[in-house]
């Protein structure tokens, strides 16, 4: 009865469509990935389409169900993930492109990207593609009769590569829809006989052999999946840079790469209150700042000292300089940096932070500087400098010492140096030559977007950026011109802090979204790092004296900050990072903050989580086991009372048979009870079976049933029951006793049934 | 086990004769239990048995055993091409002192008749004992005599020899409730055969313990009908029926007089065995013996090799026997 000789089309269907859903809860893990739920349409398109190639072949050969599972894939990919480049849906060379360009910024991708991420194409033809070619296998694996268990394999193993990727809340909720579908699919799959298993004797026959080949099965998804995750190339510190704090003395020092978090707070698009200025001079409020560039991404390596007030390196301000100073009070601030103005002298007000020099940084010892509030003294020159001043500053292209601010790796193309020997052909100063690259980026060619075609600040983004989509933010442009800068020999680097943010009653209100980058050129001890701006639609405050676009720009900084609808006539103009959000509207992550966490921070988290769950699941699975079972005795009860004793004995055996299907033995449609009793006499050496296949018949056959067999029935099955459990090793049979037997499914829908005819029968003798 | 729950008591003395017949009869036939039961059935289900088998293996022992054992009538006939219908049915000869004909019964008034190599007679002799079989009486000179009750015919038939043989047409092998076939005795049975013939004659039926007498057998025939058969064992057995018919590879599948005797047949063995009712189990017990000399195979697949045993396996594997679930309904 339960047992299907052949799969039957509607197996077929259901171990498909089982297949694909946990294909979908797997991928359901990367809701914590990505933000936004752009990404979630290619996948769900493209895994429907590979289960319905597969499907639609289901009768040809398996080799012919793969090939066009993989076609749909590739197909589906391409219309999902990048339909413009098609022509009414076939592709052109562009696509071929378009694909190529898609693959190449995955790496980079992984790098430098923190979760949550916006869906870029590469990272949506990895989820949609890769999801595919999961689907695929474990279609393939489970279209194989006798492994259909391995078939949770591959989506297991995406599934625990995804969980550490992930970020923000939503965890429990992606577990537990994972645990459903494998729940799912093992139902669907638990009706077909002895399958073959992994890791286990041919047959499976061996007692308690499934449950080791689960296991088995298991540790090697785990395994697989840890090689995954580790071998991916945001994993192993690219994507953070390490460090060592001087001040602290011992230990290595872990923080996030700014730039990343950069990303993460200009994407996201949030509108949470970082911290308050008091201050009457506008500035860009600086982090840190980054001097190396390895080729994939921008870092700092600095050692950092403590001090008191006096920044040490720093002349202290002489009566002759012109001194302002702000008051920052951090409210939502979750990173290591302080911001402060252009050229700090002094801080006050604060303990456990330390300095270094060299990046113009001031650094919490602590991980977080919530709630702190000090005063930054700072000289004011910037509105002092000209474009004269800087005209006539000295070449510095000869100092040794700062060769480490215009290297470059060797991934730089050649096409950059000439596309900077180009744009500078004329111009003699460093100087003018900064200009210059400035102007370019600022030109018509360049476009302003939060959603740039190529993500991040690597080489082949870079080159991308300038070749072929000129479209980005600040990061593009700050590390273009910064690259560019340096192929001309003009030392560069990159600070990265918050634009001038909103004005209010005496000072600036900061905010996530007012996150920016820019490049800093060194005009030689005098005049020190100078900030320039190349993103088009900002201005660096009050440097109007040396900066022409600085004049030109038409709207100050904090013009900028003003949240622009799509009405307002600069709508079409970039002038600031929340146009794109007010345009796009705000994703549900905008209210959390996403505040950016340590990496150890996170896993302390993430363990505890996995261990609530665990807890959780076992103990509600023993709950409904108990309760199930206590049910199912009560129900018993009075269906022995209103169905008769035939009905109770018959159920007893349906029962004894579901229970040996678990160990590998069904009954099939031809068989008789007594000689499936034979059959599987061998499981069951107290022979209990053969005398409950023989009141099974009486119930069935004769003329006059004794009430009394009823129970001999009941007692007979549990007879089997416990004969079959007594041939097993006793952590099996713990293993076994935790588990809802299938005999008590067979019993609850027996009785379902039942009762619904008997609704029936009521019904009809009603009407 | 199976005595214990599913007997009935009303059984027990019909269960005791049985197995007390069939441990009587294999001490003749030794290692046979399994056809010598099925024989006894076929007895109990007053059908007719054909067995078929090389010569030797005891064939006419068997029948002459189960004759002796219930106390009755046996002949034996041995067929020959130049035999007569008259002389199975007998003659009326003029006697002349009364002035009258008097009938003198042939080999075929008795309670077992054993047609030995049946094949070799003409078809016109073959015709005379068929009637017989089915008609259990012999009409001759406008005279109808019953055949005395029980009667069986146990025809035998050698399968390797056909020279000058007329097989049996399909309507009439068709009147074999069942065909068997001994085979050879294994080792230890051949072995114990040969010491218990040192000092006696080895076939020494005359010796045979008689276990019942006819009345006996009567009160069987009487119980034997009374067996239950649930409405879903007797469409078990249609439906076995109607695989045979549509089968592919077979010409001339089961008629509706053997789905009859299936059932009777069944009924027997579920009596048998002590039980009340038939299972498909009892009917998949007989289904071999009823069925397999009665399907007509497909000449063109008959000749590719394809045998009867293996398309009734593929029939009795194809209809699903009435379980629990159709029978709440």
């Amino acid at each position: 009865m339960t047992t299907l000789a052949k799969r039957s089309d509607e197996g077929e269907l259901a171990r498909s469509v089982s297949v694909s859903m946990l294909s979908v809860a797997a991928a359901g893990g990367l809701f914590r990935v990505f933000v936004g739920l752009a990404w979630a349409g290619p996948v769900i398109v493209v895994l429907a389409a590979a289960t319905a190639a597969m499907w639609l072949l289901r009768r040809r050969r398996r080799s012919w169900q793969v090939a066009s599972g993989f076609l749909a894939v590739v197909v589906t990919v391409i219309w999902t993930v990048f339909p413009s480049s098609t022509v009414l849906g076939v592709p052109r060379p562009s696509t071929l492109q378009a694909v190529w360009l898609a693959l190449r910024s995955i790496g980079p991708s992984f790098a430098l990207s923190v979760p949550p991420v916006h869906p870029t194409s590469g990272l949506e033809l990895l989820a949609a593609g890769g999801g595919g070619i999961v689907t695929v296998t474990a279609l393939w694996i489970s279209s194989h009769r006798s492994t259909g268990i391995a078939a949770i394999f591959p989506s297991l193993v995406v599934f625990i590569a995804a969980i550490p990727a992930g970020r923000g809340p939503g965890r429990i909720t992606v577990v537990a829809s994972y645990c459903v579908g494998v729940c799912i699919y093992l139902f669907v799959t638990s009706r077909e006989s002895e399958p073959r298993l992994w890791f286990a004797d041919v047959h499976g026959r061996r007692r308690g052999s499934r449950l080791s080949s689960a296991g088995a099965t298991t540790l090697a998804a785990v395994a697989i999946a840890a090689a995954v995750t580790v071998s991916l190339p945001g994993v192993d510190g690219v994507g953070v840079l390490g460090w060592r704090s001087a001040s602290g003395g011992a230990g290595q020092r872990i923080v996030p790469n700014p730039l990343v978090s950069l990303q993460t707070r200009l994407l996201q698009e949030s509108n949470t209150p970082v911290f308050q200025v008091r201050s009457s001079v506008a500035s860009y409020w600086q982090l840190t700042t980054l001097s190396t560039f390895d080729g994939i991404t921008w870092s700092s390596h600095g050692s950092y000292s403590g001090f008191t007030s006096q920044l040490p390196g720093v002349p202290k301000a002489s009566g002759g300089v012109q001194v302002d100073q702000a008051t920052f009070d951090i409210q939502n601030l979750d990173s290591v940096w302080l911001p402060d103005q252009f050229n700090p002298v002094s801080v006050k007000g604060t303990k456990g932070v330390s300095y270094d020099p060299k990046s113009d940084s001031l650094l919490v010892d602590g991980s977080t500087s919530n709630g702190m509030t000090y005063t930054v003294t700072s000289y004011r020159y910037l509105t002092d400098l000209t474009a004269t001043d800087l005209e006539a500053a000295p070449s510095l292209q000869s100092s040794l010492t700062l060769s480490a601010d215009t290297a470059l790796p060797a991934s730089v193309p050649r096409s950059v140096k000439d596309l900077a020997d180009q744009i500078t052909a004329g111009s003699t100063s460093e100087y003018a030559k900064a200009i210059a690259i400035q102007n370019f980026l600022t030109g018509p060619s360049f476009s302003y977007t939060l959603n740039p075609p190529t993500d991040g600040s690597g080489t082949s983004a870079l080159t991308t950026f300038l070749f072929d989509t000129r479209a980005g933010y600040c990061q593009q442009f700050a590390a273009a011109f910064a690259v560019l800068a340096r192929e001309v020999g003009i030392p560069t680097r990159l600070g990265v802090g918050f634009a001038t943010g909103n004005t209010i009653p005496g000072g600036f209100q900061v905010l996530d979204s007012d996150a920016h980058t820019w490049p800093e050129v060194y005009f030689g001890p005098h005049y020190g790092w100078v900030p320039f701006e190349p993103t088009p639609g900002f201005a660096v405050p009050g440097a109007g004296g040396y900066d022409p676009s600085s004049l030109a720009s038409a709207h100050g900084p904090q013009q900028t900050q003003s949240p622009i609808g799509p009405a307002s006539p600069l709508g079409t103009v970039p002038a600031g990072h929340l146009k794109a959000g007010a345009s796009q509207g705000s994703s549900s992550n905008v209210a959390q903050g996403a505040p950016v966490q340590t990496g150890s921070g996170q896993s302390h988290d993430w363990g505890w989580v996995v261990f609530l769950v665990i807890l959780g699941a076992l103990a509600s699975w023993c709950f409904a086991v108990a309760a199930s079972r206590a049910a199912l005795r009560l129900v018993r009860r009075v269906r022995a009372t209103r169905q008769g004793p035939r009905s109770v004995a018959l159920d007893a055996w349906r029962e004894a048979e579901a229970e040996l299907v678990w160990y590998g033995i069904s009954r099939s449609s031809s068989e008789t009870p007594r000689e499936f009793a034979h059959r599987a006499s061998r499981l069951d050496p107290l022979g209990g079976l053969a005398d409950l296949a023989v009141v099974a018949d009486q119930a069935s056959f004769a003329p006059v049933f004794d009430s009394t067999l009823a129970r001999t029935a009941a007692e007979l099955s549990q007879r089997t029951r416990k004969s079959l459990l007594g041939a097993q090793s006793r952590t099996q049979r713990n293993w076994r006793r935790l588990g809802v037997r299938p005999s008590t499914l067979v019993a609850a829908t027996t009785i379902l049934r039942q009762s619904r005819l008997d609704w029936v029968r009521k019904a009809r003798m009603r009407g | 086990m199976d005595r214990q729950l599913a007997t009935t008591a009303v059984l027990d003395p019909f269960t005791s004769v049985f197995d007390a017949v069939v441990s009587n009869i294999s001490t003749v036939v030794r290692g046979k239990e399994g056809a010598i039961g099925l024989a006894l059935v076929c007895l109990l289900a007053e059908g007719h048995l054909l067995i078929e088998d090389v010569p030797g293996v005891g064939k006419t022992t068997l029948a002459k055993a189960l004759a002796r054992s219930f106390d009755l009538e046996c002949r034996r006939i041995q067929f020959t091409p130049d035999l007569l219908p008259s002389d199975i049915t007998g003659v009326s000869l003029y006697n002349r002192d009364s002035m009258t004909f008097t009938f003198r019964p042939g080999p075929v008034f008795a309670n077992i008749v054993i047609a030995d190599e049946i094949n070799r007679a003409s078809p016109k002799t073959q015709s005379a004992l068929l009637e017989a079989m089915q008609e259990r009486q012999v009409s001759l000179d406008d005279v109808t005599r019953p055949l005395p009750d029980p009667f069986m015919v146990v025809a035998t038939q050698n399968p390797i020899e056909y020279e000058g043989t007329y097989p049996l047409p399909e309507s009439q092998i068709d009147r074999f409730l069942m065909r068997l076939s001994l085979g050879y005795p294994d080792k230890d049975s051949e072995a114990a055969m040969l010491d218990a013939a040192r000092a006696m004659d080895p076939l020494g039926v005359a010796k045979l313990a008689v276990v019942a007498d006819n009345a006996t057998i009567q009160a069987m025939f009487r119980i034997v009908k009374s067996i239950y058969s649930a409405s879903f064992v007797r469409s078990y057995i249609v439906e076995l029926a109607a695989a045979t018919r549509r089968h592919p590879a077979v010409r001339l599948g089961m008629s509706p007089r053997s789905t009859l005797g299936m059932q009777r047949a069944a009924q027997a063995l579920a009596a048998s065995l002590g039980r009340a009712y038939i299972t498909p189990d009892d009917v998949k017990a007989v289904l071999r013996p009823v069925v397999e000399h009665r399907l007509v195979l497909d000449p063109s697949l008959a000749a590719s090799g394809t045998d009867v045993r293996e398309i009734l396996d593929e029939i009795e594997r194809a209809v699903p026997v009435p379980a629990g679930r159709d029978i709440e309904r």
